[in-house]
């Protein structure tokens, strides 16, 4: 092949990927194709394996390690996992009924419902350059976009694409993740946001003169329109003030590390008729659902926005 | 039959190979493979499956698997004016041109999508697949059927 013939192959080749990728972006079609081929694929042919494991694990642990302790070890687990969102949940509640006494016109909470799954995987391949994990729900599951994601020690992040059956979640970790935040205690706002994993989380716009402690609880504020208000994500670790910055300088610790994710909540909004959408009620999780759907308040409507915080 | 057979079991073992290791396409010494022996229709099928497996269980909008495939088959190109295709010193090179792609792509599309760039992570996956490369593709081309062997022209 000559070189000229070569070079302008090149060229045209170059201008149909930019243009592909300019519609793309524009459109959403070659994501939404990818997605849902490509990484439900990869659910489909990963899940297999991880039931393997899974059983195998089980039956060693049930079966001939420990026979009976496991299984009321499990049922134990099973009951503070339900006792804690339980107690958050009142927390929250005991917050919220003081500030009605001042404030008569409180709006009404609107109902908020959980649906457990399983990450079926990390980071995947090489075009993942954010902290990411997958999950094995996806719209069919009623999943969407931005839905908020949560363990029962607190938030972890939110859906950032939904394949029909898959999931991939954007941690809180990640340098692109915003969530609005509000202290539990003081009641001063800010924006947490990712640094990486393995590193302290900001918390970014605090007013010099906001009133925030270390070890305060920093929880969801519900101002950004995609988590409800109310949900725990982070302990605030140090503050410090600068004389240069409208801001203060404050970093927390995640209450959740990326790292022990096994089983996660899925929080969905109720439908408006009151007619909740289930899931999968056999899903990790399912049974305390209803404990914690009590919390949230309004939200705004969702976006597919990226940076947005949460 | 066979032929697809195999190609199907390259490529689970790809998507589990990328389970484990994060970041590192496990997919490209396979297409190398199918370059290599002039065979242009799988190669065609197999760009197009693995540009969707590559897009969706990634993180970034579509663009990094075209670029991916893109680029090799550019580097494929150039370089089977210089080199023998199945000597070692070519395919270490394309490792290291892979390695270098995977930077520069990471970095254009977290770029455009206003996202954070993790350079030290990244580099470290271009160093990892630049060395996976050609140890993976000796592997599989040592264990791929002869029956399957296309085109065996010397390129």
């Amino acid at each position: 092949m000559k070189p000229k013939k070569f070079a302008a192959i090149v060229f045209a080749g170059l201008f149909v990927y930019l243009s592909l990728y300019t519609w793309n972006l524009r459109t959403g079609y070659l994501d939404a194709l990818s997605v849902r081929t490509g990484l439900d694929v990869t659910g489909w042919v990963l899940r297999p394996g991880q039931w393997l494991v899974d059983r195998g694990v089980g039956f060693w642990e049930r079966y001939v390690y420990l026979v009976g302790l496991k299984q009321e070890n499990d049922r134990l687990q099973g009951e503070v996992t339900r006792l804690r969102l339980e107690t958050i949940s009142l927390a929250e509640r005991a917050e919220a009924t003081r500030r009605l006494e001042r404030l008569l016109e409180f709006p009404p909470p609107e109902g908020w419902i959980m649906t457990g799954c399983r990450v079926v995987a990390h980071r995947m391949g090489p075009a993942s350059a954010l902290e990411t994990i997958v999950v094995d729900k996806g719209s069919s599951s009623g999943v969407e976009e931005d839905t908020p994601v949560m363990s029962p020690d607190g938030v972890v992040g939110r859906v950032l694409r939904c394949g029909g059956a898959t999931s991939t979640i954007l941690l809180l970790q990640d340098p692109s993740s915003r969530i609005a935040v509000i202290g539990s205690k003081h009641r001063s706002v800010g924006v947490v946001a990712g640094t990486g994993p393995g590193h302290d989380l900001l918390v970014r716009y605090m007013h010099i003169n906001a009133e925030l402690e270390p070890g305060e609880l920093l929880v969801t504020s519900g101002l950004g329109g995609i988590f409800p208000k109310g949900l725990p994500v982070a302990r605030v670790t140090s503050v410090s003030r600068s004389d240069i910055d409208l801001f203060l300088d404050v970093h927390a610790e995640a209450l959740v590390p990326p790292g022990d994710l096994e089983e996660l909540l899925l929080l969905s909004r109720s439908l408006p008729d009151g007619d909740e959408f289930d899931g999968d009620a056999s899903a990790p999780g399912a049974a305390a659902s209803k404990a914690a759907a009590k919390p949230a308040t309004k939200s705004a409507p969702k976006s597919a926005a990226k940076k947005r915080a949460g | 039959m066979l032929e697809t057979g195999w190609w199907v079991l390259f490529t689970l073992a790809g998507i589990w190979a990328q389970y484990f290791v994060p970041g590192v396409d496990f997919f490209a010494p396979g297409l190398v493979i199918a370059l290599q022996r002039r065979q242009w229709t799988v190669v065609a099928w197999l760009i197009a499956f693995w540009v969707l497996l590559l897009d969706g269980s990634g993180n970034l909008a579509f663009g990094y698997g075209l670029g991916w495939y893109g680029g090799l088959l550019l580097f494929f190109s150039v370089g089977q004016w210089l080199f023998e295709v199945r000597s070692l010193s070519f395919l270490c090179l394309l490792g290291l041109g892979l390695g270098g792609l995977h930077v520069i792509l990471i970095y254009a599309l977290t770029s455009l999508q206003d996202l954070a760039f993790p350079l030290e992570r990244v580099v470290l996956e271009g160093v990892l697949q630049a060395v996976v490369f050609p140890v993976e593709w000796a592997v599989v081309n040592r264990f791929y059927p002869e029956r399957l062997h296309g085109d065996e022209r010397s390129l």
